[in-house]
């Protein structure tokens, strides 16, 4: 117990006082202290930014087509793998699924890159073909989608550990009761597995909705000057130009402040609503 | 969703931010300094004197140079090396030096005959911070930030970033070399005495004093390099207007071949076609008055990216350039993938060095718009600079005839020595006497032991064994340095611009990324124009004005 809570008090929350310099014109080699303060100026600063704004919109958008079009792939996939009875194919899918969640996004983007780039794969081949091509990297109007599929492809198989792991928690006599009484495989679902799995389901959805600002920093500032600022600025990249590379330390810090601020907003709310729903939520 | 799902850790993360900033009082009114970063301007400071320049008598050039800023040319290396330094500058100890490098890192110094060399040469041990290109900005915040005790003695600051408040961390943590070098006192270094005022102009004093040692550069500088024989079949002839050149490179691409190529964060290129519209990318003017006015506001600069547009939307880019790494398009280049690419015309040698290529690399000609023939990009004569850290009087002159030995010119045994390692071990003689290097010269040099970025000598055109590329080069400075379009504020301070100068120059960048990539409609231009102006564009110019008049 009390390694762990070192480890929190020293790098969690002492590091949170760190956030100080959101309310400063922070100087690194002037220091936190003899960094002058300016009050509320980087909030005020920001929120008058156009900029700013346009990177949460872009985050926002990026997060809920991922609820949407990501959250119930893991799931979907996990449901899948548990109908496998065989187990040496199901542990084979399972490690293939998983494996792209351990390649970094680097590789990731370069591999899409190859793939559906003007130059790449298909493009090749439509090319050679004669057919007409396809512009998918460095197309504005397509990048929310690609990001979508890349994280799918790359995390889904890594996002199903905890379904199945819920899902093998499931009393099969539930299952031989169900089918006794004649239900088919559709009401068993309904009926035995979705109640079963219906709290880690919620939690999960509750604990993304915290993180729902988060959306791939490392995928995004990879992308983002082949689709310009417009289609791939997101809070943390905005945070990253403004504070890593820019040097506004106090600006950047405040944008990142306010992206915590709104997370744990979040959490708060969805919980709450989940104990509305008689669901248990995260805590209690 | 990149994260893990369960992480208990981001949601403690969350609340407890979220239980700070509600305690955080409201409304802390600000006591900020406003003079705080002033001190970094020139205007109303005393100004030290450049040092004295003085040049070292070594072999004479084939290809004279000339005032305007033609190099000198050698066609054959020089036969009688100099003697630039006297006396073993070290004492023994060990000096920490830093500086960018563009190539991959060196074998460590115990394995590194080339290191040990320079080691004994110079008669101390170093210990040597190589950052890669593309590491050096957020290497530079991180060691910027950092604690001042464990700064290196030697920090080279290179100039292809701007870095935020770079002029402030040099006034605050790097020695004032003023006493050292300023008028006459530079005569106690030799071979820093022999850079040529131009360069000390361009690096700019600090609070009127100098702070640094500049890497001297050609006037050329942004270029865009030629496969000369695939323009000349694509019909690229002399006295080309600016319709000829988009024809050219439409008729240059083809199949899987593109006329040109570009690299991420080149704007396509855009330093080349805005001095051939006759303004410096994204740079300033100064008009007769002292006034200062940013190129971006200029019809020409917008002109120019309408042109850019017409070559992107006609296909004569390679498509990834906007996301392509320079040191990739470059290997693109000398396939033959791209029939050009933007680089340095420093960068000549390893162009006409690089084996198993079949063309001729050539700088291109500007061209013409409207009947004004064009110009070609006036680079800042300094390539970045080299600070030296505080330290006892004693160590600063110890640190500074390490740097006096780096900064030995081409014709002298240490010039040699630096860039091309021990003969016989490194590098065999041509029939023309110039270093050859053999095989373990091509790892242990010092593009991967990266000195030269620390102090150098000023440049000549010389390319072993190519007479001919001297040549061509020599004749194509003559007909093109007198056409060079300069930035009227290199080598001035500005706080605004040490600030937040980066930050805007990425807004600039952005924008006019997107408007050649034709996903941002060029009528975007002048709003962003405005947005930059108001958020500091306008206090810049002011500030340059009063650093231009403080130092004119």
């Amino acid at each position: 117990m009390l390694p762990g809570l070192g480890y929190f008090l020293l790098f969690h929350y002492g590091a949170l006082a760190g956030n100080v310099i959101a309310f400063k014109d922070y100087v690194p080699f002037d220091g936190i202290w003899g960094s002058p303060w300016v009050g509320l100026g980087n909030f005020q600063r920001m929120f008058q930014d156009a900029e700013f704004w346009d990177a949460v919109l872009n985050t926002l958008w990026i997060a809920v087509l991922q609820i949407v079009f990501y959250f119930p792939v893991p799931l979907a996939l996990a449901l899948l793998l548990h109908t496998l009875t065989w187990t040496t194919v199901r542990r084979f899918v399972q490690s293939v699924a998983y494996l792209p969640h351990f390649i970094s996004w680097v590789i990731v983007v370069a591999l899409f890159q190859q793939v559906l780039g003007d130059t790449g794969l298909v493009n090749g081949y439509l090319g050679d073909a004669a057919l007409s091509t396809v512009d998918i990297i460095g197309n504005p109007d397509a990048f929310r989608p690609l990001t979508v599929a890349q994280v799918i492809w790359k995390d889904a198989g890594w996002g199903t550990i905890i379904f199945l792991a819920a899902l093998s928690q499931v009393d099969e006599q539930q299952y031989e009761a169900a089918a006794i009484d004649g239900a088919g495989p559709w009401r068993r679902f309904w009926h035995v597995t979705l109640p079963a799995i219906r709290p880690v389901i919620v939690l999960l959805l509750i604990m993304r909705l915290g993180d729902i600002l988060s959306v791939g920093f490392e995928q995004m500032l990879l992308q983002r000057d082949a689709v310009g600022p417009e289609a791939a600025e997101i809070i943390d990249t905005f945070v990253y130009y403004q504070g890593m590379v820019g040097g506004d330390y106090g600006f950047a810090a405040a944008a990142g402040l306010f992206k915590g601020v709104i997370g744990a907003l979040l959490v708060y709310a969805a919980n709450k609503v989940a104990h509305r729903l008689g669901e248990q939520g995260v805590y209690k | 969703m990149s994260s893990t799902p369960l992480s208990r850790r981001a949601l403690m993360r969350t609340a407890a931010v979220g239980a700070v900033a509600i305690a955080a009082p409201v409304g802390l009114t600000g006591c900020s300094t406003e003079s705080r970063g002033d001190g970094v301007s020139n205007a109303g400071k005393k100004l030290a004197p450049w040092p004295a320049y003085k040049a070292f008598a070594g072999p004479k050039p084939d290809l004279a140079p000339t005032a305007e800023g033609v190099q000198p040319g050698y066609t054959s290396y020089p036969a009688d090396l100099a003697r630039s330094v006297s006396r073993t500058p070290g004492d023994g100890s060990t000096v920490k030096v830093m500086s960018v490098s563009f190539g991959t890192p060196p074998k460590p110094a115990s394995a590194n005959k080339f290191w040990q060399a320079v080691e004994k040469a110079l008669g101390v041990k170093i210990e040597y911070t190589v950052i890669s290109q593309t590491d050096y900005q957020k290497k530079m915040a991180t060691v910027m930030a950092g604690d001042p005790g464990e700064l290196p003695d030697i920090i080279n600051i290179f100039s292809g970033f701007a870095l935020p408040r770079e002029a402030q961390f040099v006034q605050r943590r790097a020695e004032d070399l003023t006493p050292f070098l300023s008028g006459d006192a530079v005569e106690d270094y030799p071979n820093l005495a022999n850079i040529p005022t131009h360069a000390w102009r361009d690096m700019g004093r600090i609070g009127g004093r100098i702070y640094g040692i500049p890497l001297e550069r050609p006037l050329p500088g942004s270029t865009l390099w030629l496969n000369d024989e695939y323009f000349e079949d694509a019909g690229m002839k002399e006295g080309w207007t600016d319709q000829d050149f988009a024809a050219v490179a439409k008729k240059g691409t083809g199949g899987k071949k593109y006329a040109l190529g570009a690299a991420v964060g080149s704007v396509f290129g855009d330093g080349f076609h805005s001095a051939a519209h006759g303004v410096h990318a994204r740079g300033w003017s100064a008009k007769s008055d002292g006034t200062f006015l940013p190129v971006v506001a200029d019809e020409r600069y917008k002109q120019m990216l309408d042109f850019q547009l017409g070559l992107r939307k006609a296909g004569s880019y390679h498509p990834d350039a906007t996301s392509i790494s320079q040191i990739d398009m470059i290997a693109l280049y000398y396939n033959g993938t791209v029939g050009s690419l933007q680089d340095g015309f420093g960068g000549y040698l390893p162009k006409f060095l690089e084996r198993g290529r079949k063309y001729t690399p050539a700088p291109a000609l500007p061209y013409s718009v409207g009947g004004t023939p064009g110009g070609i990009v006036g680079a800042r004569r300094s390539f970045g600079y080299t600070v030296v850290k505080k330290a006892k009087k004693e160590r600063v002159q110890l640190l500074l005839r390490i740097l006096d030995y780096l900064a030995a010119p081409f014709g002298s045994k240490e010039w040699e020595l630096v860039h091309y390692g021990v003969e016989g071990t490194h590098f065999t003689r041509a029939e023309d006497g110039s270093p050859e290097p053999n095989a373990l010269g091509q790892v242990e040099n010092n593009t991967n032991l990266p000195l030269k970025y620390l102090a150098e000598g000023p440049q000549a055109l010389f390319v072993p064994g190519m007479p001919d590329a001297v040549k061509a080069l020599h004749a194509w400075q003559v007909k093109t340095v007198p056409h060079a379009v300069r930035n009227a504020s290199y080598g001035l301070q500005s706080r605004t611009y040490t600030d937040r100068g980066t930050t805007l120059e990425t807004l600039l960048k952005d924008t006019a990324t997107g408007i050649i990539a034709g996903r941002t409609p060029l009528s975007e231009w002048d709003a962003t124009v405005k947005t930059w102006r108001q958020r500091g564009g306008d206090r810049m110019a002011e500030e340059f004005a009063k650093d231009y008049a403080a130092n004119n």
